[in-house]
């Protein structure tokens, strides 16, 4: 097996919070090495606006024939291989991650968001815990984060958002007429519609230019380098140090331990399929709230035999995908025409607040959204009347103009049973067993979505709606926010990492993504996780500048 | 991969039959419909890539994924038409269309004492459609599915031709490298907007 010049830290993962730790930490003079299981696209490779391509064909995504995941509802049900559709809902894989073709909205979490348990709790069936940290901890971390992602948004324009000391540093985007609708009927209403803060420029920052409105932006990537991905903010910035080496194709199978129970680096498979090792003094892992649980616990050995860094058998449970919020879909009389323009622009959080006498605790937000332009997933919509014939075509000529589809984000509380493990019967094409997913939503998760649904559907109403679809919560699907996989605690007996996001088994091995989220807000959570690395980071400086991490 | 005279995969009536059937999911009217948008080359385009032996060790699976995924400039049809290969996504396609050929004119024979499904009127076509459609068939859902991907989907891939399928929906198609000028829609030019866009100065 090749092995490779030690570096100061491997990270694992080149997504959101994975180039965080790469920018932060070459900045400060260590030497970094980014393995990432994808390909390293550039601004050039998003420029096709080519639904077929892009969602339809996995062009981001892990495909279900090479890395499948599975998925089952409980214990006693047999788990069954993830759908091509379902797959989709899981991040990108390529430099940058999921920051490549998310939407971008990008919140802080509320001051509640880290008190769950004292707010609300205990809560039968949940795993709910206050966080370790406070959002007073966080709030340096989010400004930091909004100024060198690059966010764009009105600060205070929202009577609920957190304390903040300093405004983004562009403007929130032009509104969109899902926006404008919305706001018509939430005014109606007495509700506070604001502009939604995205990671998305406006205008000229850092050396980025502002968005050109273009559509086809969630689901799909960046060709003008607006959207403010990893990929655009923050790579070229580690990369300008000279002391960050990104490898892309290399797929991290295992943690490596020295003799002392450390650390000591990662193997993996290179782009030609052959295992090398990168020795290195300090693992940081980043690869997502499924995969980081998956490696730790492919990671076994005589010291750890449940997985690495699992002493409290706690990797893997607690898994949180949101409340399975509903997409509404809802026509106007006038065109909305929703292939233009980024997806959100403006959002209500007068449902966020907690309050019990609504039949569940905790709350979320609802966001109408451009569809951007993709005409064949609305005529694959069961909305038509019929699947096909001249009464389709006549409802895709009557929707397509007219149509927003909104969703509803709702918290999901923490259940200790719903889990990411290794599947004892399939593995991906490296031979490697996949991640299996339990997943039941909690009753609150579920009430909580409806409730969202219905409030979204009289808002709509008082817009004028022509037509609105409310669907189910939709329980059986597999979310793109991974979150609680690894949570943090002061206690190794019932959290993974620390309050710093250090393992308590490992002292050199940390975890910069979303497995650490104790409870996981009604809040899309990128912000969040590159806050909290950016958090992290400081930290591991702060301490390596002591001699107390890198010897 | 719209090369639609030489090598084709399909017989003669294969070809006419699923064409005929694609042309009843989106048929034409004052609008073009899936016969206009060629939506049977890009079938064809699928059908086409011939297969690897997915009993393949993962080295050479990982030698086929890295080759699709390290594309510059978006994926390219040769990328494609290799990961179509390595899912077998090609003959698996193949048989069932085959199969639904077959089927369709069977229904149709049912039907309509004897005939084939060519030889039926726009009526009996789709009175054959909707047995198959009702009974939840896999093969029509896949007809289904490619009929609208060729008729709405970037005409790169062969179908939509002259973008026929998105002047149907007064859709311009993809804006990029222009982008969108305000107003987008009407509800953003009408709707008053009590947050007023500034330009900042980047100072807290
Ligand atoms: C369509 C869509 C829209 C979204 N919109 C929003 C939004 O508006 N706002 C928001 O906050 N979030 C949004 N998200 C979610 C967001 O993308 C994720 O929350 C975020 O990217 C997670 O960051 P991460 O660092 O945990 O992981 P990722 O960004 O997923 O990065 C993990 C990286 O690790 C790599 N990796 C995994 N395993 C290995 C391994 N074994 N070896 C090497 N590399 C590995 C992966 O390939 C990936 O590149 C959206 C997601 C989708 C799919
Ligand atoms: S809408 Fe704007 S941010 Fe989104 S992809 Fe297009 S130019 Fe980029």
């Amino acid at each position: 097996m090749a092995e490779h010049e030690t570096v100061d830290v491997c990270i694992v993962g080149g997504g959101a919070s994975g180039l965080v730790a790469a920018k932060e930490l070459t900045e400060a003079g260590m030497t970094v090495c980014v393995l990432e299981r994808g390909p390293w696209y550039k601004r050039e490779d998003f420029a096709l606006g080519d639904e077929l391509m892009y969602r339809r064909r996995n062009f981001f995504w892990p495909t279900v024939e090479l890395e499948p995941r599975t998925w089952r509802p409980d214990a006693d049900t047999p788990a069954e291989v993830l759908s091509t559709k379902t797959q989709t809902f899981s991040n990108a894989m390529c430099v940058g991650g999921g920051t490549i073709h998310y939407s971008g909205l990008s919140w802080r979490f509320h001051e509640s968001d880290f008190r769950v348990k004292s707010e609300d709790g205990p809560v039968a069936g949940t795993t709910i815990e206050d966080w370790p940290i406070s959002y007073d901890d966080m709030e340096p971390f989010y400004e930091k984060a909004e100024w060198t992602v690059g966010i764009s948004g009105q600060g205070w324009s929202s009577p609920f958002d957190p304390p903040r000391k300093r405004d983004y540093p562009v403007g929130p985007a032009a509104r969109n007429s899902p926006g404008a609708a919305l706001e018509r009927g939430a005014r109606k209403l007495g509700l506070h519609p604001f502009p939604t803060p995205l990671a998305i420029l406006t205008g000229d920052y850092d050396g980025r230019p502002g968005c050109i409105g273009k559509g086809m932006c969630s689901a799909y990537g960046c060709p003008v380098g607006a959207k403010s991905s990893t990929l655009e903010s923050l790579l070229p910035k580690a990369l300008a140090t000279g002391r960050l080496e990104i490898r892309p194709l290399c797929l991290a199978r295992e943690i490596t331990l020295d003799r002392n129970g450390k650390a000591s680096g990662v193997t993996y498979f290179n782009g030609e399929g052959e295992e090398e090792h990168q020795p290195a003094r300090l693992v940081v892992m980043a690869a997502g709230g499924v995969e980081t649980a998956r490696l730790l616990l492919l990671s076994e050995s005589a010291r750890f035999p449940q997985g690495l860094a699992n002493r409290s058998g706690l990797v893997g449970k607690n898994l949180m995908f949101h409340s399975p919020g509903v997409t509404l879909v809802v026509t106007f009389p006038e065109p909305l025409d929703g292939h233009k323009g980024t997806s959100s622009t403006r959002v209500l959080h007068d449902f966020y607040k907690s309050d019990s006498s609504r039949g569940f605790i905790r709350g979320g937000f609802m966001h109408p959204r451009a569809h951007g332009g993709d005409p064949i997933e609305l005529a694959l919509r069961p909305i038509h009347g019929k699947r096909w014939g001249k009464e389709h075509k006549d409802s895709m000529r009557e929707t397509w103009r007219h149509y927003l589809h909104s969703h509803c984000t709702g918290e999901s509380l923490p259940v200790e049973s719903n889990a990411v493990d290794l599947d004892p019967d399939l593995t991906d094409c490296y031979g490697l067993p996949v991640a299996r997913i339990t997943y039941t939503s909690h009753e609150n998760d579920v009430r909580l979505a409806t409730y969202l649904g219905e409030r979204s559907r009289e808002i709509y109403e008082a817009a004028g709606a022509t037509r609105i679809i409310v669907p189910k919560p939709e329980t059986r699907k597999l979310h793109n926010h991974q979150m609680g996989s690894a949570r943090m605690g002061n206690d190794p007996g019932s959290s993974v990492v620390d309050k710093w996001c250090r393992s308590h088994d490992v002292s050199n091995l940390f975890i910069v993504d979303a497995s650490v989220f104790v409870t996981s807000a009604g809040l899309n959570p990128t912000l969040t996780i590159e806050a909290n690395a950016f958090r992290v980071c400081d930290y591991m400086v702060t301490e390596a500048r002591k001699g107390n991490l890198i010897h | 991969m719209s090369d639609t005279d030489s090598g084709s995969v399909l017989s003669d009536h294969e070809r006419a039959t699923i064409e005929a059937a694609a042309a009843r999911i989106v048929p034409s009217d004052e609008g073009a419909g899936a016969s206009e948008a060629g939506v049977i080359d890009y079938i064809e385009g699928l059908l086409a890539a011939d297969d690897v032996d997915t009993d393949i060790s993962p080295r050479e699976k990982k030698e086929y994924a890295n080759f699709i995924l390290g594309g510059m400039g978006g994926r390219t049809e040769e990328q494609q038409a290799t990961l179509f290969k390595l899912h077998g996504t090609g003959s698996r396609h193949l048989q069932a269309y085959r199969d639904g050929v077959v089927e369709l004119d069977r229904v149709a024979a049912e039907l309509a004492s004897g005939k084939d499904f060519r030889g039926l009127d726009d009526a009996g076509r789709d009175q054959v459609l909707t047995v198959l459609d009702e009974r939840k068939d896999a093969f029509f859902t896949l007809l289904l599915t490619h009929t609208m991907e060729g008729f709405y989907g970037h005409p790169r891939h062969g179908g939509n031709k002259d973008r026929v399928g998105w002047r149907v929906l007064d859709y311009p198609g993809p804006s990029f490298p222009h982008g969108n000028e305000k107003p987008y829609g009407w509800y953003d030019a009408n709707e008053p907007d009590e947050f007023v866009q500034e330009k900042k100065d980047g100072s807290s």
